[in-house]
């Protein structure tokens, strides 16, 4: 008798879920629109993006872009920035009317991509005379899924060496230059690294970031995450990374992941004369140090100076379930265009767009803050980028396994023999 | 009074030797349990930088009160707090009503499907939230309730959590006192509010202040639901201080010292509550 | 079928069928403001997602797509994480419960006597609970910091030569999770004992001691039987609570080292919103509610032997 009831209770319920869930496949939920303003035909762009109210050139560039096109209004909805993943899925599983939306890197878009949640620009970029890819840095090329593009990117960022100068003339040592093997590195951080205790200065900081190793092998192009024959080019580099926390040349992987010790405090406190990190941190250097730094390309094992760039990009896509694309494509072209990329820069933001402006602001840099070194345009203006993680349907799962495989190599549970042969396994094993 | 004089019972009282193990035991606990509030408040007094250095500095070489200022003028903490309170006083109130409604009958009447609804209820509380969240969701979203407070609230507050609570505190109040009421011709109304309300207080204030404090601090379900600024909540607000390279601990640790006032406020009030026993009103078991 | 779950009901012993009807009758009407809105906003979209289990989805444009058992058959054969995961909720389940029950009853035993300043110390025990669960990691994993920690300070100065890696070690990540999880939460289940400690009537604990009873004999025949209730909600609050545990994991480690500390909670997450397959996700989570489901029937058994002595 019960489970009679209980059967057709469950039946019922089923169906109504069902329904609620999954009915009106397709539709574009028409009556959620705000967008269309009666009268003066003006337009709001409804933006998913994250950091967005701690973050001034947002902000600038908006205004700017608003100041243009007086007509369209941009209304940026913010996300935590850790949680930003998690947040877009479930926004846009419901068929959330966003324009445009930010993605945190290519893992998000890729799974944007898979979703079918946002649109494909080809047409828009062909049938635009304004836009040229090539001001890109062959990024555009490399962001494409199956030859069709769904985001152009708006900043893009490039791993460096950067050292307190300070430390080093103090030490009489030379400073680090492009080209370095990692045995040179490693030397390097021996000589750089003194005192005791409290006061103890390493000789270089790894952070703990798979990418903190893996970005040496994946910038000579050694290493490709997407492809698993490569990845026991990341050995010698673990072994050498290893070997230089083993000395405490630098701090202990385990100590710091614990502590949730973030780089920028080690660095900007002088408790360490090297730090591998993205070029975000100039923007951090410039309001945040009181000394004189410097950088210089990745050590690597090719002898491969400052040739190649490696790093993440942020690229914009337009939402699939926008009402108004074509609106969305030009704010795009705007933010990753020329005058986006000028506000960017002059917030020491290397923006996705390059050219001549974007170097001439980074080069005045040191007119403005104290401790910023010439030329940093010779690092960040290359011919070559490599994206850190290439496009793949499968990019965060990879991603998941290569950090946890890490995690078990740079806290000595497996020798970097073994986290690479199971690293390889599971990634085959992902169907 | 009568209460002390029990407990002042010879029997019961501890004997100096133990007494001193206790009081020694409880302030070692104390004070193992307060550490997570020095370092809040230690924190939210430092530059940035610091907040991570190692070993930890306990008082800040120059205390940044600043970072109090910083907060007020940086983010719509004001608005975040009208929010949350907004929020978390409906779905307590509204779960202490609704719980204790259904669990008096869970716990105390007999009717046809009781076992099976309760054994769904606790079921319920077993799936991960990360699992039914999206359909949840998309259901919300059709039914316009995505990006309002009303969503949020009809989402927690008929929980299976608090039935199953205030059900349990239930079970162990004699039936023998509320069969000597339906005698003396109180409805089953009557007795729920004249009889079980006033005894379940101490299960009550339990409800109140977990609910309150799961609401208030609850960050994944305004997280999903709320996108305008103007309906954040305070733990949404918090967490704008992290940024994607670098989170600003001192402020989220300031603001988070802020937050934490009115949950300590709440419980520190309701713990009258959990001196009244049974015995002081006058039930024999 | 669910028999057992009686517990203690009002004996009414000739009713004629329209009472009963009416008893019925008001007995929902005890139920139904919560069980409507339970029914609409929990019961069916989690309806929908244990359906999902069926299926394969990826939250995207697609089509749902009925797999049957597949979703099952891959979890027990093709999935590598799975066992790991499992193991380690089982794991984690194992010692924080009884850990968590213990320490919470003695702190609730000790807060109902008559001791000055209790209002103090309950508040102290209390507090990592409602304190922001980063904070809380943060001081833990401070104290118990590999290298420059006070814990294993002290372990070296008692001659401890080699003190464990905790966070960072393979074998010890899970301990290290385990007591910052029992030390955020017992503060809760304290205060729910206590609750439940208000509700043993004092003629019995007079009785007890006119009778002569010692300390453990008034527990183990006073009190215990009197908050078998209150035991019984936390033991399954824990147990569930243990299960789903997932953020403190994603704070504090990331299911790191390796795979030491991921549970299936964290697997299920992982599933869904990394892998996208969000039938698979629903797939676990009903492998975890049938555990649940073995486990609660056995308490309610359990249960419903000890109130009946009340």
């Amino acid at each position: 008798m019960k489970s009679k009831i209980v059967r057709r209770l469950l039946s019922i319920v089923a169906v109504a879920g069902l329904m609620v869930g999954c009915g009106g496949k397709g539709e574009n939920s028409a009556k959620n629109s705000t967008q269309q303003d009666s009268g003066n035909g003006a337009v709001t762009l409804k933006i998913a993006l994250w950091d967005y109210s701690n973050t001034e050139y947002f902000k600038n560039i908006f205004n700017s872009f608003s100041e243009k096109y007086p007509n369209i209004k941009c209304e940026a909805v913010e996300f935590s920035s850790d949680e930003f993943d998690t947040s877009i899925l479930t926004q846009m599983s419901a068929k959330t009317d966003f324009d445009i939306v930010f993605n945190k890197d290519i893992p998000t878009i890729n799974a944007l991509i898979s979703q079918g949640h946002i649109m494909e620009l080809d047409n828009f970029m062909e049938q635009d005379k304004d836009f040229d890819k090539r001001n890109y840095s062959g990024l555009i090329e490399q962001l494409t899924m199956d030859n069709k593009t769904y985001g152009v990117p708006f900043r893009k960022d490039n791993t460096l060496l950067f050292y307190n100068k300070d430390l080093f003339d103090k030490a009489g040592v030379a400073y680090p230059k492009d080209g370095m093997s990692m045995k040179e590195y490693e030397d390097l951080a021996e000589k750089m690294t003194s005192g005791e205790g409290n006061d103890k200065v390493y000789g270089a900081h790894t952070h703990t970031w798979t990418s903190n190793v893996s970005q040496y092998a994946r910038r000579v192009e050694e290493f490709n995450p997407i492809d698993s024959s490569t990845y026991e080019a990341l050995i010698p580099y673990y072994n050498t990374i290893l070997d230089m926390q083993s000395k405490q040349f630098t701090q202990d992987y385990g100590s710091l992941k614990t502590s949730n010790i973030h780089y920028s405090g080690v660095f900007y406190n002088q408790q360490a004369a090297m730090l591998e990190i993205g070029t975000w941190y100039i923007n951090m250097l410039c309001e945040n140090a009181d000394f004189n730094w410097g950088v210089c390309s990745l050590p690597n094992d090719k002898g491969e100076a400052n040739d190649k760039a490696v790093g993440g990009v942020t690229p914009v896509s337009i939402g699939k379930y926008s009402k108004n694309p074509e609106v969305a494509w030009e704010f795009i072209k705007y933010i990753c265009g020329e005058e986006g990329a000028k506000i960017l820069a002059q917030n020491g933001i290397l923006p996705g767009f390059g050219g001549e402006a974007v170097n001439n602001i980074f080069d005045a840099l040191p007119e403005s803050h104290k401790g910023v070194p010439e030329n940093l345009s010779r690092y960040i203006d290359l011919d070559t980028y490599v994206i850190e993680f290439p496009m793949s349907i499968k990019a965060k799962e990879i991603d998941t396994i290569i950090n946890e495989e890490h995690s078990a190599i740079m806290t000595g549970t497996e020798t970097p023999e073994e986290g690479i042969k199971h690293m390889t396994e599971r990634v085959n094993e992902l169907k | 009074m009568v209460n002390i004089k029990i407990y002042n019972n010879k029997n019961d009282k501890y004997k100096i030797i133990p007494l001193m193990t206790v009081y020694i035991f409880l302030l070692f606990g104390a004070f193992i349990m307060l550490i997570p509030f020095v370092w809040m408040l230690s924190s939210s007094l430092k530059n940035e930088k610091d907040v991570f250095a190692f070993p930890i500095q306990w008082i800040p070489t120059v205390a940044q009160w600043s970072n109090y200022k910083v907060i007020w003028e940086k983010v719509p903490l004001l608005t975040g707090f009208v929010n949350s309170i907004k929020i978390t006083v409906i779905v307590t109130v509204l779960q202490i009503l609704t719980s204790t409604f259904a669990a008096y009958s869970f716990a105390k009447l007999k009717f046809k499907g009781r076992d099976i609804i309760f054994m769904i209820y606790i079921l319920t509380i077993s799936v991960p939230w990360q699992v039914y969240m999206v359909p949840q969701f998309i259901m919300m979203s059709k039914l316009k309730l995505t990006d309002s407070h009303i969503g949020l609230i009809m989402m927690h507050t008929f929980t299976a959590t608090g039935v199953f609570l205030i059900r349990q505190f239930y079970m162990g109040i004699p039936n023998e006192l509320l069969e000597a009421s339906r005698i003396d011709g109180l409805s089953e109304y009557g007795i729920y509010a004249k009889i079980m309300l006033p005894l379940s207080k101490p299960a009550i204030a339990t409800l109140c202040i977990t609910t309150f404090t799961f609401e208030w601090n609850d960050f994944m379900g305004p997280l999903v639901y709320l996108s305008t600024n103007n309906k954040k909540t305070i733990q949404l607000i918090l967490r704008m201080f992290n940024t994607q390279y670098s989170s600003n601990y001192a402020l989220i640790m300031a603001a988070a010292v802020i937050s934490l006032i009115p949950v300590m406020v709440l419980f520190i009030f309701l713990q009258r509550y959990f001196v009244e026993g049974i015995a002081s009103t006058g039930v024999k078991g | 079928m669910f028999g057992w779950v009686k517990g203690k009901t009002v004996e009414v012993s000739v009713r004629k069928r329209s009472t009963k009807f009416r008893n019925t009758m008001v007995a929902y009407s005890f139920i139904l403001p919560n069980l409507i809105g339970f029914f609409i906003f929990t019961f069916l979209p989690i309806v929908f997602a244990l359906i999902l289990s069926f299926c394969e989805w990826n939250a995207g444009n697609s089509d749902i797509k009925f797999v049957g058992l597949s979703n099952y058959i891959t979890m027990f054969t093709n999935d590598k994480s799975f066992p790991i995961a499992l193991k380690n909720t089982l794991y984690y389940t194992a010692v924080t419960v009884p850990l968590t029950l213990m320490v919470s009853l003695g702190l609730a035993i000790i807060m109902n006597k008559p001791i000055k300043g209790k209002e103090f110390f309950r508040s102290c025990f209390f507090f990592p609970y409602i304190a922001s669960l980063v904070a809380v990691a943060v001081v833990w994993m401070a104290l118990f910091n590999p290298d420059k920690g006070p814990v294993n300070q002290i372990l070296i100065k008692l001659g401890v030569s080699v003190p464990p890696r905790w966070a960072a070690s393979q074998t010890w990540a899970m301990p290290t999770i385990i007591g910052l999880t029992v030390w955020k939460n017992m503060g809760y289940y304290m205060i729910v004992y206590l609750a439940g400690l208000q509700g043993v009537p004092r003629e019995l604990y007079e009785a007890a001691q006119i009778d002569g009873a010692g300390k453990w004999k008034q527990f183990t025949n006073v009190i215990w039987p009197c908050i078998t209730p209150t035991t019984f909600f936390v033991l399954m609050m824990l147990i569930i609570s243990t299960f789903k545990s997932y953020d403190i994991m994603y704070i504090t480690t990331q299911g790191g080292p390796g795979e030491a500390t991921k549970v299936l909670a964290y697997h299920i997450y992982n599933s869904a919103f990394v892998s996208l397959k969000f039938g698979y996700a629903s797939a676990v989570a009903m492998v975890l509610m049938t555990m649940v489901v073995a486990i609660s029937i056995m308490e309610f058994k359990a249960e419903k032997k000890f109130t009946d002595y009340l």
